[in-house]
């Protein structure tokens, strides 16, 4: 089958949605399909640029291409999803944030101003008509699934896929240490994380895996709070160190703010490693079962370094949970073949409206 | 795993070390090392012990010890000698100076068993004792020798031994490289040898080509010699034919001579008009003294000038150069087209006459002049009259004698394409080296082109001209002149 994967393109951007794009389409492949790669050029600024790509973006036929028919188009990314195709599928990242969760605070549009509010309206507009003629809307996360509802009123199911190299990710004997892999950024919240371990009776270690504009800041929390002796900030390290420190870990943190989805909880899973999160953690939530697979505690030191403790008194019941852990993301058969086929799917109408039913 | 997270032994450093261990990367790359630098554990120091060296054994021979690199020697040294691994700070005050050279294996070996704890267990080393009177060595301290920061490691659970027996094996593969090294190296040796043996052949080779080239250009010399020669002598036949027909036409009695006395008169009504041209665009007499100046040296320099010959000044003008070789005792005579230039040039004292050059010069003896000059009269000659130009020099010429002359230089591209063409009697731009070519063809010999003062010095090379960027094709002198001798008798003969 020939099938079309439409997202966008900003030259010197390569994040996790390029990411996504190419493991989708390396799964296409994989799965037979003959995949054609189409890219909108997008960029942000200014955000009359917004409008001119949703201008051209509805204005090309895609139904043939590169000398054939294009059987299913799948899109991810406004305004890619504007493209008009009868077989059109959408798994959606995000939206257009500034428009929507980001409209009216300091990361978004600011309200009252008549260019931006405008085209607001003409995003939304295009959404609610585009979304609508889909045969089929998935999304990455429910986080993402939640906010189509709440600003669209669109139902769509949730479609998760796994991270790089799944099949690398192990469990190894437990080592007397948490993991807290993820960028040093706020959203992340490494600082609750260092003020459990000092609010913790235990002596509890952790190494911390990436970069980011908090080092500095967090280097310094870790010296005010007296643990520096006990965390390690290991900046970049390779995916091999990476899978390697998951797999030796007692228990994973992972408690970042309304994250999307977070490939951090699957990577837990995959090693067998219990998880740490937040009740206002967003994707997290959406795989771990507090007490069975990790532990869902408040987002404040004192709840966070209960949960610490219970990690390092209960060994035996820590690795039971990353056990638990790893046979759930089993039942969730979370991959890229129950990824491709529920697009395609999605996209040929083989389903009906069960696609919609969240 | 409680009992862990509390047991202060195993640190965070000491965790992290032995996970990298696993990865097979014991030291931290430079973009993963962290600012704080990490403690990293010396993996090597929890080596089990080489299968070769049980600690029962009391006699070695120095043999045994050869071919190791330096860790696995230190190793097998001290569990030889001292019947125990090696310490980290034994490891670290041995295995540089071992490296850089310092001491050597049979050295560390001596001092070892020196020690109080060496000679406690009083192994036996052959071949060694014949050497070990010579005291210095025992002066190198056996370093560390305490257990205890060993033990913790000594006491670690299951999994963390396996790691130590993969690093063990992976020594044993290490050594095995550098046998394969060493292997290697001294194949390459003998390649080298076989490739020195090449470049004598090579080198011997260059001597006999280089040898050959020599004998090449040798002849090349003589062939170009004798064609120098032909060519003289081709030309004097050539001259001594003009001079026949010149004097058979003279013999004939109708004399058409009518036409050119008319011609020569409308010419002379333009004389005057020229004369202004010239106070306009080549300068005033004050200014083009000034430039001429430069030729006065090689001219006095040149034998038959310094005789006492006289240089002969075509297109003389108002007669700047012949006042300058007055001055400075050359005698000098000028002849120039221009009746009034010719007469302003006489208002000076000057011995200037009004006629064409190139009759004048016919008609003068063979070999009586010391050189011919000429400014800014090249360019206005039509190719024929230029080479009757230079053959009737080269015959009033005595040898040795030269022309010089001087012209606009197209090489400044603003004197090729503009300012040459002020001159409505110019006939077109001379580049250099097609006036350098005349002058060669037609028998003159040190060519040269002096395109600044520095080029006046006959003894040095010439300056020339090599553009490397467009600003060049503008910056080069406005003038230039070539300068050619007529060569000697003997060898023009």
């Amino acid at each position: 089958m020939r099938v079309g994967v439409a997202t966008v393109y900003t030259p010197g951007i390569f994040g996790g949605a390029e990411f996504l794009a190419a493991g989708l389409e390396d799964a296409f492949r994989r799965a037979g399909h003959s995949l054609h790669g189409i890219r909108i050029p997008f960029h942000f600024e200014p955000p009359t640029a917004a409008h001119e790509a949703m201008r051209q973006a509805g204005s090309v036929d895609f139904s043939r291409y590169h000398g054939g028919q294009i059987d299913a188009l799948i899109c991810l990314k406004f305004p890619a999803y504007l493209i008009e195709h009868p077989h059109k599928a959408l798994w959606l990242l995000h939206q257009h944030r500034p428009a929507y969760d980001l409209y009216d605070t300091p990361y978004g549009w600011a309200k009252g101003h008549a260019e931006t509010d405008a085209l607001r309206t003409e995003i939304i507009e295009a959404d609610n008509k585009s979304l609508g003629s889909a045969k089929a809307v998935f999304t990455i996360a429910e986080r993402v699934s939640q906010r189509l509802q709440h600003y669209n009123g669109i139902a769509s199911r949730a479609l998760y896929h796994p991270p790089a190299n799944a099949d690398a990710f192990h469990c190894a004997e437990a080592m007397p240490y948490i993991f807290a892999p993820s960028r040093l950024e706020i959203l992340k919240r490494q600082d609750l994380l260092l003020r459990a371990v000092a609010a913790c009776p235990r002596p509890v270690q952790v190494i911390f895996g990436g970069t980011g504009g908090r080092r500095a800041f967090l280097e310094d929390l870790a010296g005010e709070l007296g643990v520096t002796d006990r965390v390690r900030f290991l900046g970049e390290i390779s995916r091999p160190e990476m899978i390697a420190l998951y797999a030796h870990a007692s228990a994973v943190f992972f408690g970042p703010l309304d994250e999307d989805y977070g490939y951090v909880t699957l990577e837990a899973m995959l090693s067998g490693k219990p998880v740490i999160t937040c009740t206002d953690s967003g994707g997290p939530l959406e795989f771990v079962v507090d007490g069975e697979t990790g532990l869902i505690s408040a987002p404040t030191p004192q709840a966070v370094a209960e949960a610490l403790v219970q990690i390092v008194d209960h060994p035996a019941k820590a690795a039971a949970m990353g056990q638990a852990g790893r046979a759930r993301y089993g039942d969730m058969q979370i991959g890229w073949q129950p990824v491709v086929d529920a697009l395609l799917d999605g996209a040929l109408g083989r389903t009906g409206t069960s696609a919609r039913a969240a | 795993m409680s009992e862990a997270l509390a047991d202060p032994q195993r640190d965070i450093d000491a965790i992290l070390a032995s996970i990298r261990a696993e990865l097979g990367t014991i030291a931290p790359s430079p973009a993963q090392a962290d600012r704080r630098a990490l403690s990293v554990v010396r993996v090597e120091s929890l080596h089990e012990g080489d299968e070769s060296f049980p600690s029962e054994r009391r006699q070695f021979a120095l043999a045994e010890f050869e071919g190791m690199d330096e860790l696995a020697f230190l190793h097998a040294a001290y569990r030889a000698v001292l019947g125990r691994d090696i310490d980290e700070s034994g490891l670290s005050h041995y295995l540089p100076v071992l490296r850089e050279g310092h001491t050597g294996p049979a050295d560390i070996l001596r001092s070892l068993r020196a020690s109080p704890e060496g000679q406690a267990r009083g192994v036996e080393i052959a071949d060694l004792d014949g050497r070990s009177r010579f005291g210095w060595a025992k002066r190198l301290p056996v370093v560390g020798g305490i257990l205890f920061r060993l033990k913790p490691y000594l006491a670690l659970p299951h999994g963390q031994r396996r790691l130590q027996k993969r690093i063990a094996s992976s020594d044993r593969r290490q050594r095995e490289v550098v046998t394969a090294v060493n292997a290697s190296l001294s194949s390459v040796r003998r390649s080298l040898q076989k490739l020195e043996q090449r470049v004598i052949e090579a080198e011997q080779a260059a001597d006999q080509a280089h040898a050959l080239a020599q004998e090449v250009i040798d002849s090349r010399d003589n062939a170009l010699s004798e064609l120098t020669s032909a060519r003289r002598q081709l030309m004097e036949q050539q001259r001594q034919l003009t001079a026949f027909i010149d004097q058979a036409r003279s013999a004939l009695p109708e004399a058409a001579t009518q036409t050119p006395a008319l011609q020569a008169a409308e010419d002379a009504s333009l004389d005057s008009l020229y004369i202004a041209f010239e106070n306009r665009f080549r300068g005033s007499t004050e200014l083009i003294s000034q430039r001429l100046r430069r030729y006065l040296g090689l001219t006095c320099e040149t034998p038959p000038v310094a005789a006492g010959g006289t240089v002969l000044d075509i297109g003389c003008g108002r007669g700047e150069w012949l006042a300058l070789l007055r001055d400075a005792n050359v005698a000098a005579r000028g002849i120039d087209l221009n009746g009034a230039m010719a007469a302003e040039a006489r208002g000076r004292g000057l011995d200037a006459q009004e006629g064409d050059a190139i009759a004048y010069l016919r008609g003068l003896e063979e070999g009586s002049l010391a050189a011919v000059t000429g400014f800014h009269i090249v360019e206005h000659l039509a190719f024929q009259d230029l080479v009757a130009l230079f053959d009737a020099a080269y015959a009033a010429l005595a040898p040795e004698g030269f022309v010089l002359f001087e012209t606009p230089n197209p090489e400044n591209l603003v004197v090729g394409a503009c300012t040459f063409h002020y001159d409505p009697t110019h006939n077109k731009p001379l580049p250099p080296d097609f006036l350098r070519f005349i002058a060669e063809t037609r028998g003159f010999s040190d060519v040269r082109i002096i395109r600044r003062d520095e080029d006046c010095q006959l003894d040095q090379p010439e300056s020339g001209f090599a553009p490397v960027e467009l600003n060049d094709w503008f910056r080069q002198p406005a003038d230039y002149a070539v300068y050619a001798r007529k060569p000697r008798l003997d060898a023009a003969s």
